[in-house]
């Protein structure tokens, strides 16, 4: 089961319509753990509201890119690296970041998505402490 | 990790098992509960899922929640569980059965499902036959 969370994250990574369509109906988006702006709420609860607020968070970039650096299978969730690449939309900034998710699986859909600023963070919120 | 969640479980189902509402610590704090009610009902949140509790408690006197069974999914647990209590007013007699979905992530409960049907629960937590 876990691998098969593994490679939902890849394709999910991959399409924005298939990670919305992962979603469980009463999903979690928690962005305690890294804030990343854009007038965005600290936590987001249902499909329908997350699916608005992260159409909102990346509409707000132009040449988005979001690449998986790091999978790590955690049982039920699964810990990703991530790296961000985007421009401001408008400004056309250039912004480049590094983060850490987990995303939680419950019957095969999403039932938690959490932000993290360190990977350490993210591990030890998964179960796996460095 | 999963014998410790169990092992949470157990001290939880033993305090309620004596009518002991009060430890919510196996519980994260955007907890999602869902509820039949009839159809289900999802409350987001320790203080949604302790307002839900608490208005059912006040519909009952002597509650009691006892888990008679547990089964490991993954990260998930199934607990069968037997109730009792008596109406408040009322005086009715309750006894009944449910089974309890519990998921994790890390060492917090991040879902708990209720469900009246064996069936749906073993689905739920991905044991259905």
């Amino acid at each position: 089961m876990s691998q098969e969370n593994v490679e939902m994250v890849r394709r999910g990574i991959a399409s924005v319509d298939v990670f919305w369509a992962m979603l469980d109906e009463f999903v979690v988006w928690d962005l305690r753990g890294n804030p990343i702006g854009v007038d965005l709420d600290s936590v987001y609860v249902g499909r329908d509201a997350v699916i608005a607020a992260s159409r909102h968070y990346w509409g707000t970039w132009e040449n988005y890119s979001l690449e998986a650096e790091e999978i790590v299978d955690a049982g039920a969730s699964v810990v990703i690296a991530v790296h961000e690449r985007m421009r401001g939309k408008g400004s056309g900034v250039p912004l480049d970041r590094q983060s850490a998710q987990t995303w939680t699986f419950h019957r095969g859909r999403i039932i938690r998505w959490e932000l993290f600023q360190e990977r350490a963070e993210a591990l030890e919120a998964a179960g796996l402490p460095e | 990790m999963s014998q410790e969640n169990l092992d949470a479980l157990k001290r939880l189902y033993a305090d309620w098992a004596v009518g002991n509402w009060s430890d919510t610590s196996v519980f994260d704090p955007h907890v999602v509960g869902v509820f039949p009610d009839p159809t289900p009902r999802a409350h987001y949140g320790l203080e949604a899922l302790g307002e839900y509790m608490r208005r059912f408690l006040e519909s009952w006197d002597d509650i009691r929640m006892e888990a008679t069974s547990y089964r490991e999914a993954g990260d998930s647990f199934v607990v069968w569980v037997r109730r009792t209590a008596r109406g408040s007013g009322s005086g009715v007699q309750l006894e009944d059965g449910s089974i309890h979905v519990w998921t994790f992530r890390g060492r917090r409960a991040i879902r708990m499902e209720l469900f009246d049907r064996e069936t749906e629960a073993l689905e739920a937590a991905g044991l259905s036959e």
